[in-house]
């Protein structure tokens, strides 16, 4: 079995408690206008490409199958539409310039990378969070790293957005100690209009979740001006407030860094706004939810 | 001994004390003394002429500010310096010679004669290529529990107690403790008008007899150390511990301690190190806040409580490094396995200098004796062989050769010291030497160690595998190929640079690399202490302080893609720029390599952001990361914490960042002094946040 994964982050602190390696997947249901990991939505791998870097050397010319990358005068111009993905360019790319983003891996050698800090889950409580992405795309593979590290004592968080049938929620339920379990919207067709999909099955799926005693922190990216209205605002707390075994609301205040990812991957960024929540905002959202309800909400 | 006290100064003597020499001056009053005799006159006759340290107005510490009292004003060409015994300046004394008595003058001559001679005492027997961070220096930390309990009058009756054994020794020490209880009784009698009763009073207790609250403690400690010349301080809460259950409180017992930390500040003391079991380490810690100085660190093991934590963190958070981080039980363990020190007096471990392992009050250590340059020796044994196993063998085999030759010179330089250089302050001052009857340098001290500095350990491990990787056909050049391009400094093969800078480097956790790191870190450990002297072990030791810049300015390019003259690495760090791994994969990397070889100082500097350090839960991740360190048997850690803006902001525009304190090696600077290079090296090291 191999899974596409585009990075195993050490030292995670923003993804469940206490120290963390974080294994990001590619592959995601939705296509949420702010995204800020927009490589890893397709599930195939990708050629980051960041032509300042480029030093002109000559390598990837001479390496790809499809003549993808030529020079144009002083230019150098990498043809993504005939691009197989096959890397070769970015092999002996030192300028790094030119990146792949994703690769196969087997579970065992995820688990090896996962396993060289388990120092440090022990004394600070951490673990193994998998991420992505969303990581039930790769149902299977998802699975079988959650069983190893079950396996190995290793506490594991899932990252999820929700939009996966329930049935594989219950499959791999005793594997996961907590979900980070996304809000993007409250309102169905907003939430539509801003992910692509609705978010009624991911309601249920946290509901069904919830009242079988699955742990879960629920993570609410916040973006100025698209989601921070008070309707929503309140409907997290309303939700929060409606569950049994919500741990923690962490707020996730919007940063533009993925619009720079979407220019190497040759994409347009759906949201073009280059300027981070400010901290007037995330105030007003901490001070709305936390009047109306009981569930301790902190910022990321 | 001849006191020679009678009202005629011989020649020498005469125009010696024209030009200012006090200390030389009492060198040449009796040639016929030994010469351990002739220094001690050297001291007393500088003891008589130095003026008293003046009273601050509003201190309640004394002597106070900047103030060096075996060389007031720095005027003296000679005189007594903890690091060697003896500064000497011969070209300056002559210059002053000429000055006074003019050129090839009679007088001339007599100062030329004793210039010649005394810069003959200093010679050093070390070979200078292997002056790496030190030839032969001393730091040390007196017995200042020992001199809190009885004063220099208790130290008076032991030296009288065994005078009759042998009374030219015990003659000169009296002599000498004499001249300083008058010293101090100078002052008082100096300061009396203006300074508070309540120091008066104090400063007739202390530092002549035992003190008998937390003040006089403190005021002894703070006069004890500028009569060592303000080296390093040792278990300075600990040793006060006991006296601040006088009812002390602990705002009062903080802002002493700011005073005597303004003092280390001021006259460029050196490290202390703080105890996590001691309540009083808490002012300690907050003392600190505002000052480069003392190096502090502090013992931590698993009983260190919280509170002391948050004052750790709330330093770093403030800007400043002090305190680093001392494992106390992995530090005992391998002193006693380094070194077959245990019992009571292993507990009293502590470091002088930047942070180097001795014992408080019992130890000559000499730190740092020598270094061995693996780089040096890296470049000199060349790439021309058939395989890598034969390229290693000969690479070990020089550096055994290097080994060799270093003990040979600090043998012999030992040998120098004990018949020249004599520190009859630590001979007072320092266990057991009154008892034993010897000179601090020629073994008195209970225990005598040399730590010895291996520079370039963790480039050399990162060459080392781009070397195997071109001696396997891994790499897109060969051996000579490889070769030529270090000789020509990549020119013309910025891409093989590129290359070899892409291959793994240590600080990432990667096995392939650290593992062959770990039997090689084995190797020159092992190598380094099989050299020990009889009665002196070796300890190894990694620390490149301000050193690490000029240490690369003679070495070629290396294959793992420096440049020719670049900066080399951080002590026990990884290469400037490539541990892009984040902080648990560099800390798994160092425990690999195995600090515990290195017991004298494996320092290893860490970079946190601040955002570390901002909310509880961050702490208690933070604190998990530095104490998984030592559970993986790290001994130390040395945190600087800024965030990247302000470092490149501070780069740029250094002045408008007065108050930036880093770490370097082992100790602290501000942002400020250091070179624009080393300014640049310093930001470019990886900050490791998230």
């Amino acid at each position: 079995m191999q899974g596409i994964v585009f990075d195993i982050h050490k030292f995670a602190i923003h993804d469940g408690p206490g120290i963390r390696t974080t294994v990001f997947l590619k592959g995601c249901p939705l296509r949420c206008i702010w995204c800020h990991n927009p490589e890893s939505q397709e599930r195939a791998p990708e050629i980051f490409f960041i032509p300042e870097k480029c030093i002109g050397c000559g390598w990837c010319f001479s390496v790809c199958p499809n003549h993808c990358h030529v020079a144009r005068e002083t230019a150098h111009e990498f043809h993504r539409e005939n691009c197989i993905r096959c890397g070769r360019c970015t092999e002996r790319c030192y300028a790094e310039a030119l990146e792949l983003v994703g690769s196969a891996m087997t579970p065992e050698a995820v688990m090896e990378e996962v396993l060289k800090d388990r120092i440090f889950y022990e004394t600070s409580q951490g673990g193994m969070t998998i991420s992505g992405g969303e990581p039930m795309m790769q149902f299977d593979f998802t699975l079988d790293l959650a069983r190893r590290a079950k396996a190995a004592g290793i506490h594991v968080c899932l990252d999820t957005c929700g939009e996966a049938p329930y049935e594989q929620y219950e499959t791999i339920r005793p594997f996961v100690d907590l979900f980070l379990y996304d809000v993007k919207a409250t309102d169905p067709e907003i939430h539509r209009r801003l992910t692509g999909v609705s978010n009624e099955r991911i309601r249920e799926n946290l509901r069904r979740l919830d009242r079988s005693g699955a742990k879960t922190i629920l993570r609410c990216p916040l973006v100025p001006g698209v989601n921070d209205d008070d309707a929503h605002l309140l409907g997290i707390a309303a939700l929060a407030d409606s569950l049994e075994n919500v741990q923690e609301i962490t707020l996730h205040p919007y940063h533009p860094l993925g619009i720079d990812k979407c220019a190497r991957l040759g994409k347009q960024p759906r949201l073009d706004d280059k300027n981070f929540a400010t901290e007037d905002d995330v105030a007003r959202w901490l001070k709305i939810i936390q009047a109306h309800c009981s569930v301790k909400t902190v910022r990321s | 001994m001849n006191n020679n006290n009678s009202n005629h100064d011989n020649n020498t003597v005469s125009a010696l004390k024209a030009i200012g020499e006090v200390f030389a001056a009492g060198y040449y009053e009796n040639e016929n003394a030994g010469n351990f005799q002739r220094c001690v006159r050297g001291l007393i006759r500088s003891l008589e002429s130095v003026p008293v340290a003046q009273y601050q107005p509003g201190w309640k510490l004394y002597p106070a500010g900047e103030f060096n009292l075996w060389n007031p004003g720095y005027d003296a060409a000679v005189c007594f310096h903890y690091a060697f015994g003896l500064e000497v300046d011969s070209a300056r004394l002559r210059r002053k010679a000429a000055e006074v008595h003019g050129e090839n003058s009679f007088r001339w001559r007599l100062v030329d004669q004793a210039a010649t001679e005394l810069a003959f005492l200093r010679e050093s027997d070390i070979p200078p290529q292997f002056g790496l961070g030190g030839r032969a220096y001393t730091h040390g930390v007196i017995h200042y529990e020992r001199l809190l309990h009885e004063g220099l009058t208790g130290v008076l009756e032991r030296v009288e107690r065994l005078h009759d054994r042998n009374p030219e020794f015990y003659g000169a020490l009296r002599e000498l403790l004499e001249a300083m209880c008058a010293y101090v009784r100078r002052c008082v009698e100096s300061i009396r008008p203006d300074a508070p009763p309540e120091l008066i009073a104090a400063l007739e207790q202390v530092p002549l007899h035992p003190a008998r609250n937390f003040y006089e403690a403190i005021l002894a400690y703070n006069f004890f150390w500028y009569f060592d010349s303000c080296d390093s301080g040792g278990r300075v809460d600990a040793v006060l511990a006991p006296y601040a259950g006088d009812g002390t409180p602990e705002a009062e017992q903080q802002a002493l301690f700011q005073e005597f930390w303004h003092n280390f500040d001021l006259n460029n003391g050196w490290h202390v190190i703080l105890d996590s079991a001691q309540k009083t380490c808490i002012p300690a810690i907050r003392a600190q806040r505002p000052y480069r100085r003392p190096n502090s660190g502090i013992l931590i093991d698993e009983n260190t409580p919280d509170e002391v934590w948050e004052a750790i963190f709330d330093n770093w958070n403030a800007g400043n490094p002090s305190p680093s981080l001392y494992a106390r039980n992995n530090y005992r363990r391998e002193l006693e396995c380094a070194t077959g020190i245990g019992g009571d007096d292993a507990e009293t471990f502590c470091f002088g200098g930047c942070t180097e392992l001795m014992i408080q009050g019992k130890s000559n250590t000499k730190s740092i004796e020598a270094g061995i340059h693996l780089l040096r020796i890296l470049e000199d044994t060349g790439l021309d062989y058939p395989d890598y196993e034969t390229f290693y063998t000969v690479f070990l085999r020089n550096i055994q050769t290097q080994i060799d030759l270093m003990t040979e010179g600090v043998r012999r330089n030992h040998e120098a010291s004990a018949l020249y250089l004599p520190q009859p302050i630590r001979t007072l001052f320092v266990d057991d030497c009154i008892e034993r009857g010897l000179d601090f340098e020629a073994g008195g001290a209970r225990y005598n160690t040399s730590v010895i500095n291996v520079v370039g350990l963790t480039d050399t491990i990162n060459s080392l595998y781009a070397i195997r990787a071109a001696f396997r056909g891994e790499l897109s050049v060969s051996v000579p190929g490889l070769a030529a391009a270090l000789a020509n400094d990549f020119e013309g093969a910025e891409m093989l640079r590129r290359e070899l800078l892409a291959l793994p480097k240590y600080g990432n956790d990667i096995p392939e690399v650290d593992q062959p790191g770990r039997e090689f870190a084995r190797q020159i450990s092992e190598k380094i202490r099989k050299a020990s002297l009889p009665g002196r072990p070796f300890l190894p030791a990694v620390i490149l302080f301000i050193t690490y810049e000029w240490l690369g300015w003679t070495i070629g390019a290396t294959a793992d893609g420096r440049r020719a003259g670049a900066a080399l690495t951080d002590s026990f760090g990884a290469t400037q720029g490539s541990d892009l791994s984040g902080p648990t994969a560099l800390l798994k990397s160092a425990s690999a390599l195995n600090p515990a070889e290195f017991p004298g100082t494996p320092v290893l500097n860490v970079r946190l952001n601040r955002e570390l350090l901002a909310t509880p839960e961050a702490r208690k991740r933070l604190k998990a990361l530095l104490t998984s360190y030592f559970q993986m048997g790290g001994l130390q850690l040395q945190v600087t914490v800024a965030n990247e803006e302000i470092l490149r902001r501070a780069c740029e525009e250094p002045e408008k960042y007065p108050e930036l304190i880093v770490r370097i090696g082992g100790y602290s600077e501000y942002f400020k002094n250091l070179s624009p290079e080393l300014r640049r090296e310093v930001a470019r090291r990886t900050i490791h946040n998230f």
